[in-house]
């Protein structure tokens, strides 16, 4: 556990900073549901001059948002926290070997009694733990926030939030492993970054094209079947624990074969 | 006292088509100083790393204790102190977190002995480290290498970018190591601070162990200068013998280069009448040159 309070303590900013922004969109998501429902049905006629495909698209996701549940799937877990989900995973990730590297202190601490598998491991499970929490707070937090701003929460249960999280966890967990693995490659915090974010558009492009579709991790991370069936995606969510933990195997051969 | 410590075999290290090392066969003893040799970029960084197991070797083996350095390395590791020449701490600890955190990898958390070295070393542990004096890091970096009292200290240019007075401060800790039967395995291209604490050296050169001796057998061994001024005439024939390699005349002085065999030469120019003899002690940058001069020669 020696590496992971240092980690802990090293981080601690950047996840109470990630925190209060994710507190604050939540915020902003809850209070603002009853201005989204009255613009709903005017949306269409906003749309005039959209090309014909964003029109389409932008339909088709408004069409599903039908109560509070489906709102907050869409526009809380789909879209704020997912998408501060993938660049906090990448922020997260790029430091944690390539910082060492950089300021050459892992040769200090690699001087020490210490396995380098353990040295990644304990770094790579702080990281997801405060990513982990980070996201969680927020979504659980909604539904007290719910209650008190009279949302209409019927059927939204605390335990569909913390299988919501999981779903976008998974997503994170996937970048952050990924990242990770680059952070173990290059002694620089900023050549992991940009892998991150490579590998990263990469993934989303090939969100976009029906035959490479199947290929990315964005169309796996889907909890809106959570909030519109009660259907939870377990093998989505499984494939992308599987792939993340492929990338930790990796970083850990790496590592261990790395000259420092 | 004979143990060897470290062991090495064939050590050799590429980096790509780089070489690092080549064909290393090192014996360190128990409780000696071993100063290592070279100037920059001749593989004293490589070797220090090979032997904690931070690089991989392209070939041969070095033991450390006995273990294998690659295999056993946590073990090893249990037992080795370790300062690199680009020691860089954990800055935005304070110099108490970060003893405290370099102490937590050891079962031996004597926190008497940390006290004792903060005491001694005279470190300022409080305020965190990025606003400490180079020194004051240095200091820092040789007490976190101390605190659990290995029986192995590596030292990677120890007082690289020191004052004299602080460098001279560094060398009595270190001797003090020694004193405490640890063995020290220090690199350094301040051949002054080696001559002055080291018992054995091993000077290296790209990357090739070319000598390993004690100082004074290699101040003995290594070329030495003669100057002697004879009361009569001595023609240079007369004094062609073996281990006189060179001889420079100026009327009745004589400059004799001579490597081994001085008491025999001694004895030959004693037979003759002297005016004065002189023997020039060669330091040990002297000699370092030296080699270096003669090895690019051939």
């Amino acid at each position: 556990m020696i590496i992971t309070k240092k980690e802990f303590k090293e981080n601690r900013w950047k996840f109470v900073i990630f925190l209060l922004i994710l507190l604050i969109t939540e915020i902003i998501v809850v209070y603002f549901y009853p201005a989204f429902k009255e613009m709903q049905p005017d949306l269409n006629s906003k749309m005039i001059g959209m090309p014909k495909f964003l029109k389409e698209l932008a339909q088709k996701q408004l069409s599903i948002i039908t109560g509070y549940p489906a709102y907050l799937g869409s526009q809380w877990f789909e879209k704020n926290l997912k998408q501060f989900a993938v660049i906090f995973a990448i922020l997260l990730a790029m430091g944690c070997l390539a910082k060492e590297a950089e300021n050459k202190t892992l040769e200090l601490l690699l001087s020490k009694p210490i396995s380098r598998t353990r040295v990644i491991l304990e770094k790579f499970i702080t990281t997801c733990a405060g990513m982990f929490f980070i996201t969680l707070i927020p979504s659980m937090i909604i539904y007290p926030l719910s209650l008190f701003w009279g949302r209409d929460i019927n059927g939204l249960t605390m335990i569909q939030l913390i299988l919501g999280n999981i779903v976008t966890f998974s997503l994170a967990f996937v970048i952050l492993s990924y990242t990770f693995f680059f952070s173990v490659l290059f002694n620089d915090q900023v050549k992991t970054a940009v892998g991150g974010i490579i590998l990263t558009l990469v993934f989303w492009l090939f969100s976009l094209f029906k035959l490479t579709k199947n290929l990315s991790i964005f169309t796996h991370c889907n909890s809106m079947p959570l909030f519109l069936k009660g259907e939870m995606t377990w093998n989505e969510v499984y494939l992308l624990f599987s792939v993340g933990i492929l990338f930790m195997l990796l970083s850990i051969y790496a590592f261990n074969r790395k000259d420092i | 006292m004979n143990e060897n410590i470290i062991e090495s075999e064939g050590l050799t290290k590429y980096y790509g088509h780089i070489l690092g090392i080549k064909d290393l066969n090192l014996q360190v003893k128990r409780g000696e100083i071993f100063g290592y040799l070279g100037p920059n970029g001749a593989g004293k960084t490589t070797t220090i790393k090979l032997l904690l197991d931070l690089i991989h070797s392209t070939k041969g083996k070095v033991k450390i204790f006995g273990l294998d350095a690659h295999q056993d390395s946590l073990e090893i590791r249990k037992k080795i102190g370790y300062m690199s020449v680009d020691f860089n701490l954990y800055e935005n600890m304070t110099g108490e977190e970060f003893l405290i955190f370099c102490q937590s990898f050891y079962s031996n958390r004597d926190k008497g002995f940390k006290e004792k070295l903060i005491k001694k070393f005279e470190i300022k542990i409080e305020g965190k480290i990025k606003t400490y004096s180079h020194g004051t890091k240095q200091k820092l970096a040789l007490a976190q290498a101390l605190l659990h009292q290995p029986e192995l200290l590596i030292l990677d240019e120890p007082t690289i970018g020191l004052d004299p007075l602080m460098q001279n401060e560094f060398l009595n800790l270190i001797k003090e190591q020694k004193s405490e039967g640890k063995t020290v395995f220090m690199s350094s291209h301040i051949l002054l601070e080696v001559e002055k604490i080291c018992d054995r050296v091993g000077i290296l050169k790209k990357g090739t162990l070319i000598v390993t001796k004690n100082i004074d057998e290699l101040k003995r061994t290594t070329e030495r200068t003669l100057r002697v001024v004879f009361q009569k005439e001595v023609s240079e024939k007369e004094l062609e013998m073996e281990g006189i390699t060179k001889i420079e005349k100026e009327g009745n002085k004589y400059i004799l280069t001579i490597a081994g065999n001085e008491e025999e030469i001694l004895k030959k120019i004693n037979s003759y009448p002297l005016f004065s003899l002189n023997f020039e002690e060669a330091d040990l940058e002297d000699i370092f040159l030296r080699y270096f001069k003669n090895k690019e020669e051939k």
